[in-house]
């Protein structure tokens, strides 16, 4: 998909959507329960004092996760 | 058909509030705290309600039924091994979508479902009004409004669960999924032999199967919630104090300062506060055993017995609760970090720092507890699902100076340094305790390999909460009072026997069984300055580490005058009380945690190991601070 980047290099406050989940097993199962699944609108808040981990905001709720997870996020910038 | 007895589970997100509401409706006292995974293990309790019985089993909080957590496995076992009658929804209404493709799931599993949508209040808050009726008559189920830490109407939901679990299946919402998904659910139910394979069965044997389609039926569930969600819901979104007060707690550049000046008060309130309610039992106690040595012999009782009640008794129970005011402080200070939900931002804060070490973020929670007593340091680790972080949080946890530890260290402080310094040498000795944990992490990377599937850290970042100060002063006392009880007997136990150890054989105290080993001793404890005196207090805290202070009182009562504090200051030097505190803090934590760790690792060799390792670390720092403490003397 074109301008598809991983989550773990969006710039704060972009508006972001899901494409796919990279990966595989339960990682993978993790971030869909969580609602992080294809089509969704996603935001990265903030990051920690040394760039990691990233707070994101999703359906409504804030999630800390790291940027090694992030990585397994893939979106585009929407509009 | 009407049940006399009903099983209830409580399943819900991680953080919804199930303990609350579990200790709520049955006066338990799980673990409550405003951060994901603080319930580990089912806990079940019988509640009687009009001459019927409910029992309700409290569980770890979940995202799924799909095993992608130690929790999820463990509750999705839990309710396959032993299905209760209706699983209880726990929804939490600040976050109504997420929540509900949970209450979704659990309803195309199990039918018979009651929801409670909790958390109202802070909903309300943040602009948020759920139309509760709605939701139930779009659901098919009652859904009950809540307040888990207000005002609970228990009965109105009794009669919610107890209806369910008597009327016959009810159609319910069912979850639409795509035409792709349904064909492939309707040929996984034809391909098992057994007719009529539950439907939701075949949806989760496809989800196994199907990475494609799995995705399709997550989607699908999450669209279904958010269709439902629109529908029950109105939110006026307003900028919440959390988002005003994370901008400073989270801050790139101020976050952790902040942190440490959280942290440096938050102690230093607790020094500060209960010095003076220390002083005051410590005073009561000695007028205690002044009077008991006065009066009782008077009374006709035998020499032998006021010497125990006095020298024994009397001294051991004063030196003990002399700290109880700081561990009181300790839990309220530890109350408040944990359900305001800073500590989950300190995770946030320290997590980059504690992965350069080898250790997870999530680590500093199980850290924290240990802080608090090592056992619930070690209970609390299992929230790192890796089997190496876990192996690292156990072992790191217990080097964590524990309440008991701590009070014995407070009071030793400040009983050696004026209150300036007092600080600054708590400071440094805290220092150590986490130098000595990234030691040990260290070390146990060398040891064990890290598994492939190391923890993952994604956690929510929940709103803070306000502690209700009526809760608050009700866990600490509760905690305190839990705390004295089980050191109750250790207490009253040891300072007989020290007591019996310092008085016979009778004489000079010299020749006592006690003075005997400490004197064996005394060329060893002469490499760290110690005196014969201090590595009896040492020995004595083995079992419990608050006998350390029972023994001195008692040891130090029957060869000086005044109180505690005094008589260990003109006996000891600050360099030798230092040295002293550095291995206190270090070697062998309590038979209660070499235990737990067994039970945590189920492995004795790790056990025995980690006490090992604890005494070799601490002669090492013994050695290191008396003789470099000597040059600057
Ligand atoms: N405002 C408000 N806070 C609540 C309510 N119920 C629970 N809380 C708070 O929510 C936090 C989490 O409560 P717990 O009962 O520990 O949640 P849990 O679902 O058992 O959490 P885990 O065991 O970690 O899955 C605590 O800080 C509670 O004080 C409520 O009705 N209103
Ligand atoms: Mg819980």
């Amino acid at each position: 998909m074109s301008g598809e980047i991983t989550l773990d290099m969006a710039a704060e406050k972009d508006a972001l959507k899901v494409t796919r989940i990279i990966g595989k097993g339960k990682a993978r199962l993790r971030l869909l329960q969580m609602g992080i699944t294809p089509g969704t609108p996603i935001e990265v808040l903030r990051r920690a004092p040394l760039a990691d981990p990233v707070e994101i905001a999703v359906r409504g709720a804030k999630l800390a996760l790291r940027q090694a997870e992030a990585k397994n996020i893939a979106v585009v910038k929407e509009g | 058909m009407t049940k006399k007895s009903l099983s209830v589970d409580l399943v819900g997100n991680p953080n919804v509030g199930k303990s609350s509401l579990f200790n709520a409706l049955t006066g338990a006292a799980q673990l409550i705290g405003n951060w994901c995974g603080k319930t580990t293990e089912a806990c079940t309790t019988k509640v009687a309600y009009r001459g019927r019985e409910i029992s309700f089993t409290d569980l770890p909080g979940v995202y799924g039924f799909g095993h992608a957590s130690r929790a999820e496995t463990l509750v999705d076992k839990h309710l396959r091994a032993d299905p209760p009658d209706v699983v209880l929804v726990i929804v939490d209404a600040l976050n109504l979508e997420r929540n509900l493709y949970l209450a979704l799931e659990a309803l195309e599993r199990y039918g018979r479902v009651v929801v409670l949508l909790n958390k109202i209040d802070a909903a309300g808050e943040h602009g948020i009004v759920i139309d509760h009726a709605r939701l139930a008559a779009l659901l098919g189920i009652p859904v009950i409004p809540a307040v888990a830490t207000g005002q609970l109407d228990a009965a109105a939901l009794y009669e919610a669960l107890f209806a369910v679990a008597d009327r016959e299946a009810a159609p319910a919402y069912t979850v639409p999924y795509p035409p792709a998904v349904e064909a492939a659910i309707a040929a996984a139910a034809a391909q098992s032999d057994r007719t009529g394979l539950a439907r939701w069965r075949a949806v989760e044997a496809v989800e196994e199967s199907d990475e494609e389609l799995q995705v399709e039926i997550i989607n699908a569930r999450y669209a279904a919630a958010a269709a439902l969600a629109a529908r029950c819901l109105v939110h006026h979104p307003t900028e919440s104090v959390t988002d005003k007060l994370d901008r400073w707690a989270l801050h790139r550049i101020w976050g952790v300062p902040i942190m440490l000046v959280v942290f440096a008060a938050l102690f230093y309130l607790t020094f500060s506060v209960s010095r003076p309610l220390s002083d005051l039992i410590g005073a009561l106690f000695d007028w205690l055993t002044e009077a008991s040595l006065t009066h009782l012999p008077a009374w006709g009782v035998p020499d032998l017995a006021v010497s125990l009640i006095a020298e024994g008794l009397l001294s051991g129970l004063g030196a003990t609760l002399g700290f109880l005011p700081q561990i009181a402080m300790f839990f309220l200070v530890y109350h408040i970090i944990q359900d305001t939900g800073y500590i989950v931002r300190v995770a946030f804060l320290m997590d980059r720092v504690m992965t350069a070490i080898g250790l997870n973020g999530k680590i500093f929670i199980p850290l924290v507890a240990g802080y608090s007593c090592n056992v619930s340091g070690i209970l609390a680790s299992r929230i790192l699902t890796s089997r190496y972080d876990r192996l690292v949080a156990v072992l790191a946890s217990s080097y964590a100076p524990c309440s008991a530890r701590l009070g014995v260290m407070v009071f030793m402080v400040s009983a050696f340094f004026p209150s300036g310094s007092a600080t600054l040498v708590m400071l440094a000795l805290l220092a150590t305790s986490v130098a000595m944990m990234a030691t040990v992490a260290f070390v146990a990377r060398l040891v064990v390999t890290a598994d492939d599937e190391s923890s993952p850290f994604i956690s929510e970042v929940p709103v803070y909460h306000l502690p209700d100060v009526k809760h608050l002063l009700l866990d600490t006392g509760a905690r305190t009072l839990h705390f004295l009880k089980r050191i109750r007997n250790v207490i009253i136990l040891s300072s007989i026997v020290v007591w019996y150890l310092s008085s016979f054989p009778a004489g000079p105290f010299e020749n006592t069984y006690l003075a005997r080993i400490g004197l064996a001793l005394e060329p060893v404890g002469a490499l760290f300055g110690l005196d014969w005196q201090l590595i009896v207090a040492l020995i004595a805290g083995i079992p419990a580490k608050e006998s350390a202070l029972t023994t001195l009182g008692v040891i130090y009562q029957t060869t000086g005058d005044g109180g505690l504090a005094n008589v260990l200051t003109s006996h000891i030097s600050p360099l030798a009380a230092f040295t002293f505190l550095v291995v206190y803090m270090t070697y062998i934590p309590c038979l209660a945690t070499v235990i737990t760790i067994y039970q945590e690792l189920r492995n004795w060799s790790v056990a025995i190991a980690s006490v090992y390792g604890s005494i070799l670390l601490s002669v090492l720092l013994g050695l290191l601070s008396y003789n470099i403490g000597k040059l600057f003397i």
